[in-house]
């Protein structure tokens, strides 16, 4: 079973993700974790996301639990576990990214958006947007396949890359936003800020279930607010 | 009844914001519907920038850059809009919208942009996709083509459009010979009702292609003219890559010449030497 949501499922996700990591009760965050574990049990591409939940997710929480509680001095915020509350925030908004990066691709995403009607500028930012992190990732790779090729041992673990890849990191961010600027340039040529009507060959609308789930995600984080 | 030109450039100099010198410098020429201008020159000659101020992009997305001089477009409109011009980017990959999940609905994208009715669309994709050869690949995600491929998707987006100012900036690069040919037969159909601007290295090309040709050299016009002009004048092209052709028949040329030369000498000098006799 694939699931396919819209994208204005997804950005009601992401808002009800934001206002339970920084407004919720440990119990509304359970709860948003949950919820999206078990709609992960039905993605297509569970296997990549309970990997990344493993190799990344799950550990970078031990190590908040461990920071905050054990290491270093504790807050005045209230809560029995300074740790646990960090961590809490922080898987909130690492499974609903996750679970939007698996059900979802760039195009599909832009496509959906496009089929909302927005304004141009709005769909142009977010188009840009998203070319920004596929340069970033583009210039990753060729910049890491061209540090191999020179002998470096990047994938040896994971000390070896942060320690070869950190120096490339801001001019690798630099030449991603510069390459975004000349894709703006040839947005603007293809006609995506022209005031003229649009037409569309293909569209992808919203259907009666995406609705549905956009409005529970907003009255939910309605009530998490409410409640905190 | 001369015929007023659809683009007039008349000593127009370009600096970008920050550059210590200007991108390029007095350029000057002019350009018929119909006609086709190639720009050569090595590289960081200011070709690619010549381009972006024709379309207008360095005026509208550099404006702090210091211009002087005049640009004039049909109708002195500022910028041409993005339905009337087509633009072929150096790097085919800039090309691609990234909101398309196939090859046609990405020849489409900039349609729907413009507003073109759909049925419109759908002629123009079949269209395309035929003149390029695209029939195996049309759904397919474009971001899954091979460079080539890629750049003959770009073309046909841009083709699409049926463009009144075509501008492409060295369109031949990753092309193979095939692609190469299939794209000289789509300039030569589209120059019949729009102004084509070439920036390309392949002389080849130009020579083939172009009603005119400019030569540029660390930003400065150094030769405007029709390129059988530019080959056989005396102009220092040692960084334009001149096809082996053009080289062997300007070298046969010049011993031609040295020979009638040396010939005319010597008949002259018998002549003088009878008529001191007599």
């Amino acid at each position: 079973m694939k699931i396919k949501f819209h994208p204005i499922v997804l950005i009601a996700l992401l808002i009800f993700a934001f206002i339970t990591a920084l407004a919720g009760e440990i119990i509304h965050q359970l709860l948003f974790i949950a919820l999206l574990l078990f709609v992960s049990v039905f993605l297509k591409k569970r296997k990549a996301f309970w990997k990344k939940m493993a190799t990344f997710g799950i550990p970078l929480t031990v190590v908040l639990i461990i920071l905050n509680d054990v290491i270093l001095p504790p807050l005045a915020t209230g809560h029995p576990s300074q740790g646990i509350h960090y961590a809490l925030r922080f898987l909130v908004l690492l499974i609903c990214l996750l679970t939007i990066v698996h059900t979802t691709t760039p195009t599909e995403f832009a496509l959906g958006l496009r089929s909302l009607r927005l304004p141009p500028r709005f769909n142009h930012i977010f188009l840009l947007s998203f070319e920004v992190f596929d340069s970033f990732r583009t210039i990753t790779r060729n910049v890491t396949i061209a540090q191999q090729l020179r002998g470096f041992r990047i994938r040896r673990n994971i000390f070896n890359r942060a320690k070869n890849l950190f120096p490339l990191f801001f001019p690798v961010v630099f030449s991603a936003l510069s390459m975004s600027l000349d894709r703006g340039i040839a947005l603007d040529l293809k006609g995506i800020n022209s005031p003229s009507a649009k037409t569309y060959l293909a569209e992808w609308k919203p259907t009666i279930l995406d609705k549905l789930t956009t409005v529970f995600l907003i009255v939910c984080s309605f009530l998490f607010f409410l409640f905190r | 009844m001369t015929a007023h030109p659809n683009l007039l450039l008349e000593h127009f100099s370009y600096t970008y914001p920050f550059a210590d010198r200007p991108a390029f410098t007095d350029v000057s020429f002019e350009l018929l519907s119909g006609e086709t201008l190639g720009i050569v020159g090595p590289s960081t000659s200011g070709k690619t920038s010549l381009l972006y101020a024709i379309a207008g992009i360095l005026q509208k997305h550099f404006p702090a850059g210091i211009m002087s001089g005049n640009i004039l477009r049909e109708a002195a409109k500022p910028f041409i809009s993005p339905a009337e011009i087509g633009f072929v980017f150096q790097d085919q990959y800039m090309q691609l919208s990234g909101a398309t999940e196939t090859v046609e609905a990405e020849i489409a994208f900039s349609l729907e942009q413009l507003g073109t009715p759909p049925n419109i669309i759908r002629e123009r994709i079949v269209e395309q996709v035929s003149q390029f050869h695209l029939e195996h690949l049309a759904r397919r995600h474009p971001q899954t083509l091979s460079g080539g491929e890629t750049r003959m998707l770009a073309l046909a987006c841009e083709m699409a459009k049926h463009p009144r100012c075509l501008l492409l900036d060295q369109p031949t690069e990753s092309l193979h010979p095939e692609g190469i040919n299939l794209l000289i037969n789509a300039l030569n159909r589209i120059k019949q009702s729009a102004m084509l601007i070439v920036v390309e290295h392949r002389l080849e090309l130009i020579n083939a292609l172009c009603d005119k040709v400019l030569f540029l050299l660390n930003g400065n016009q150094q030769f405007y003219g029709h390129p059988s002009e530019l080959f056989s004048s005396d102009i220092d092209t040692h960084s334009l890559d001149i096809p082996s052709w053009i080289d062997a028949q300007r070298k046969l040329l010049g011993h031609v010449e040295t020979l009638s030369y040396r010939k005319s000498l010597r008949t002259l000098q018998q002549w003088h030497s009878s008529n001191l006799q007599t």
